[in-house]
């Protein structure tokens, strides 16, 4: 299974970059100063819990003013995910981050020292699929109809 | 008629437009509305729904490859391209033996045409104070067109034929593939009252009859109109033809007789009556059409590339049901030149049997 991860807004306080680690079912896979982009290459299961932890977050890492504005900050945001080529797009937003006894649905946000959690099934598309019709009921053929699509997939794999 | 296999239908639908994408087919597709342009599951199943859609003709390799080795440029140089195009063309049709066109001869006026709709378009214009009459199962783009230009027209189902009606009819059928059961009686109905009639060919190169007899004599049919694009890969180069009893002195013809008509089209279409018998298609793919039939549980029609079976459009579709037009009525007329022209891939993919 291919990982893309694209994050944005990235911002270090004075010369401290923020460092994140990704994990996938309790096995670390990358770790690193983070980057626009991370592109990663792992082994799926049938249901999938992936994390990434912002590891290096600490109290001192908020800068504030005297009247308690933020001036500067280590933070930074997951703009999008890719899996085996697939963006999940809004599904990417059926996640949580949390942060100690915080649980923050639908956040992209990292914040809070704490981690970002997903999870997924593998095949991704038909998880896809499966996730689009339970939240907008307007799609009862998928399963059928990506059978048809991984049918057609697989055989065209096997020529040329 | 054996029974339908939507299942295997349905698979090879998907089989064709992943293949698309994967840039696999043996022979690629014309036309957007079944091309996927991504990968994206939703595109490709958008595309599936329209593989066995529309009348186009067979993608055959050898036709394709005759087509893309003519040099048309030096047409546009001969003042005499036209007039060989329009002479030649009843020359051709009389060589096939499947068809005879009795009372052909008395169709004096040939006239290019860029396509078929060119025709057509010029007969509303000619007919425009009459009331336009027409078999549920035609081809939609007519309704289409009057109404969205605001040109009265009903049903033959729904209404008798009356005085001040013209009808076009189009023979082999278009959603049957072959001639209409009403036909002849309407063709009665018109010689009693007069009523102008269009006999539409444009499939009749590629049909397996064999020896039928057309009776053009009554003299309400006054215009005949013929085309190459559902026989040879040329429909984007607007190939067709009229023939009339009398002169009209429509737009279309003004412009032959100005001798401005379109050079290209002309010399595309001789060349390939040049090479091909009309009947090219049908001696090529009639078996393929018989096999198909067969695997998937359609009834062959007398057109080579079409076949009868339940809508297509109920395999796994809630929603635009009607290609382009709410009067697109033809979705149990199966093409199936994209099964003839990627045969290779399908019988490597294990869906020829």
């Amino acid at each position: 299974m291919k990982l893309e991860f694209t994050f944005k807004n990235v911002n270090k306080v004075k010369n401290k970059h923020p460092i994140c680690r990704i994990e996938l079912n309790g096995t670390t896979l990358w770790q690193g100063d983070v980057k626009n982009k991370v592109s990663l290459d792992a082994v799926s299961e049938h249901t999938n819990t992936l994390r990434i932890f912002f590891e290096n977050k600490h109290g001192r890492d908020t800068v504030l003013d005297e009247n308690n504005n933020i001036t500067q900050d280590l933070n930074f945001e997951l703009e999008r995910l890719c899996i085996d080529g697939l963006d999940l797009k809004y599904l990417i937003w059926e996640s949580k981050y949390v942060a100690g006894d915080t649980t923050i649905p639908s956040c992209l946000f990292f914040g809070p020292k704490g981690f970002w959690e997903i999870q997924f099934e593998h095949p991704i598309l038909r998880w896809i699929l499966k996730r689009n019709h339970y939240k907008n009921n307007n799609d009862p053929e998928w399963e059928i109809d990506y059978n048809y699509y991984e049918e057609a997939c697989r055989k065209l794999e096997k020529i040329r | 008629m054996s029974q339908v296999r939507k299942d295997k239908i349905t698979k090879i639908a998907w089989a064709l437009m992943t293949a698309s994408v994967q840039k696999k087919l043996d022979v690629p597709g014309e036309y957007l509305w079944n091309i996927p342009v991504s990968d994206d599951f939703y595109e490709v199943r958008s595309k599936t729904w329209s593989v066995f859609s529309s009348g186009n003709c067979i993608k055959d390799k050898e036709a394709i490859e005759f087509v893309n080795s003519i040099k048309l440029n030096t047409c546009l140089q001969d003042p005499h391209i036209v007039k060989k195009y329009e002479e030649y063309f009843p020359v051709w049709l009389k060589k096939c033996s499947r068809f005879r066109l009795n009372g052909l001869d008395d169709f004096k006026y040939s006239s290019l045409s860029q396509g078929s709709q060119e025709y057509f378009i010029n007969f509303y214009l000619t007919h425009r104070n009459k009331r336009f009459r027409i078999l549920q199962g035609e081809y939609w783009w007519h309704m289409e067109v009057w109404k969205n230009m605001g040109i009265d027209w009903e049903y033959i189902e729904h209404d008798d034929i009356r005085s001040n009606d013209v009808v076009i009819v189009s023979f082999p059928f278009a959603r049957l593939g072959d001639k209409h059961p009403q036909l002849d009686n309407i063709i009665d109905k018109c010689e009693k009252i007069g009523v102008p009639v269009m006999l539409d060919f444009i499939y009749l190169p590629n049909v397996n009859y064999d020896n039928l007899e057309i009776d053009l004599t009554p003299s309400c049919i006054k215009s005949l109109s013929f085309s190459l694009s559902k026989a040879y890969p040329v429909a984007n180069g607007r190939v067709a033809l009229r023939m009339t009893r009398e002169k009209i002195n429509d737009p279309m013809q003004i412009s032959n007789d100005e001798n401005v008509a379109n050079r290209l089209a002309a010399g595309l279409g001789l060349a390939v009556m040049k090479n091909f018998k009309v009947d090219y298609m049908v001696e090529k793919y009639q078996k393929e059409q018989e096999h198909w039939c067969k695997v998937l549980g359609l009834q062959p029609t007398k057109v080579v590339h079409f076949a009868l079976g339940e809508p297509y459009t109920e395999n796994g579709r809630h929603t635009n049901k009607r290609f382009f037009s709410e009067y697109n009525d033809q979705q149990n007329r199966y093409n199936l030149g994209p099964l003839f022209a990627n045969k290779r891939l399908l019988q490597e993919l294990g869906y020829y049997e």
